[in-house]
């Protein structure tokens, strides 16, 4: 069971979601538009993102690919929440990454 | 090509398409009532493509009459552009010397030539918010920034299932898939997938009815709902 930690700073409009208990050795960050990721290179996983412009992000498919339906779905519930009643902090549990993760992570990685 | 135009003329304009689509659609459910149920989904599906076509062409043209109405931030932006453009190039040290001209009311004509030299329709994209920022004045692009989370949630998920009907691609399926995952649960429930929808379940997607309504006149309302925020 993995566990996935948001923050939403309103001043700065901006998520910050980090997956608990994982210790990365080498990480790497990758920009892709709103997104930035904290990659663990050896280990090939996402252990932290962060979402620029939360109010008006809507290009859930990187984090799609990376953390499958269930995950984005509740992202987006908590963007709305955050964005309407101003919640700062929510965590969100999960199984399983998708099948898509790996190769969307070693994709990042290359370009990175 | 007329050399000024109204935003809200674009959202009227929207809003009348809005109402005929959704009354063509009525029309032809009542003849194909008693017909093969595909038949009705194909009609259906029609449905969502003719609004989902008005949609970007108004979005479009919205955006043109916004910059026409006001220019000044498009010429801030296009100037900043274009010296950039001059900066990272072979002449950048005339980049100071360089003294950039332009009227200071862009007509709609110059305006589309500006933006798509072959007069298609502005690609927003996810970025609709960001060109906002970017090229209209604040009057404009604060209409905008204001939609609802849900409103800019549902605008990008009627891009997507758009393009999943035309290109019928993997890659389009699965961006409409997570698109519709997203949607706000409290506003959209009716419009957000209950399960994934292959490009041969669009039909029935679109046909499908919730509650009293069948999702495709729901896009229909929202996306008429949408426009008439942007009015001034």
């Amino acid at each position: 069971m993995s566990v996935l930690t948001l923050q939403y700073s309103a001043d700065a409009d901006r998520l910050q979601a980090r997956v608990r208990s994982s210790e990365a050795s080498e990480v790497v960050r990758v920009q892709q538009d709103k997104v930035a990721l904290d990659i663990d290179r050896a280990r090939k996983r996402v252990v932290a993102f962060e979402v620029a412009d939360f109010r008006h992000f809507v290009s859930y498919q990187l984090l799609d690919q990376l953390f499958g339906d269930k995950v984005v779905q509740k992202i987006a519930a908590f963007q709305s929440a955050a964005v309407r009643t101003l919640k700062s902090e929510d965590q969100i549990q999960f199984m399983t990454l998708p099948s898509s993760n790996r190769r969307t992570v070693e994709r990042l990685l290359r370009a990175a | 090509m007329a050399r000024t135009r109204d935003p809200n003329d674009e959202v009227d304009r929207f809003v009348t398409a809005v109402d005929d689509s959704v009354s063509l659609w009525r029309r032809g459910q009542d003849v194909l009532a008693t017909s093969d149920l595909d038949l009705r989904k194909v009609a259906s599906l029609d449905a969502f493509v003719r609004v989902a076509v008005e949609w970007e062409r108004f979005r479009s043209r919205w955006h043109i009459a916004a910059i026409n109405r006001d220019s000044s931030t498009y010429r801030a932006d296009l100037e900043r552009r274009f010296r950039e453009s001059i900066k990272s190039g072979k002449f950048k040290e005339l980049e100071p010397f360089v003294h950039v001209q332009l009227p200071p009311q862009l007509s709609v004509a110059t305006v589309q030539q500006l933006l798509d030299p072959l007069g298609r329709n502005i690609s927003f994209g996810d970025k609709w918010t960001d060109r906002a920022t970017a090229e209209l004045s604040p009057q404009y692009s604060a209409k905008v920034l204001s939609l609802p989370l849900a409103d800019l949630l549902l605008v990008t998920a009627g891009e997507k299932i758009r393009n999943a009907i035309v290109h019928r691609s993997t890659s389009s399926v699965n961006e409409m898939n997570t698109a519709l995952v997203v949607l706000d649960a409290t506003i959209d429930a009716d419009l957000a997938r209950t399960s994934r929808i292959s490009e041969s379940g669009i039909p029935a997607y679109l046909h499908a009815q919730p509650q009293s309504v069948r999702r495709v006149e729901i896009w229909h309302l929202r996306l008429r709902q949408v426009a008439s925020s942007l009015r001034i």
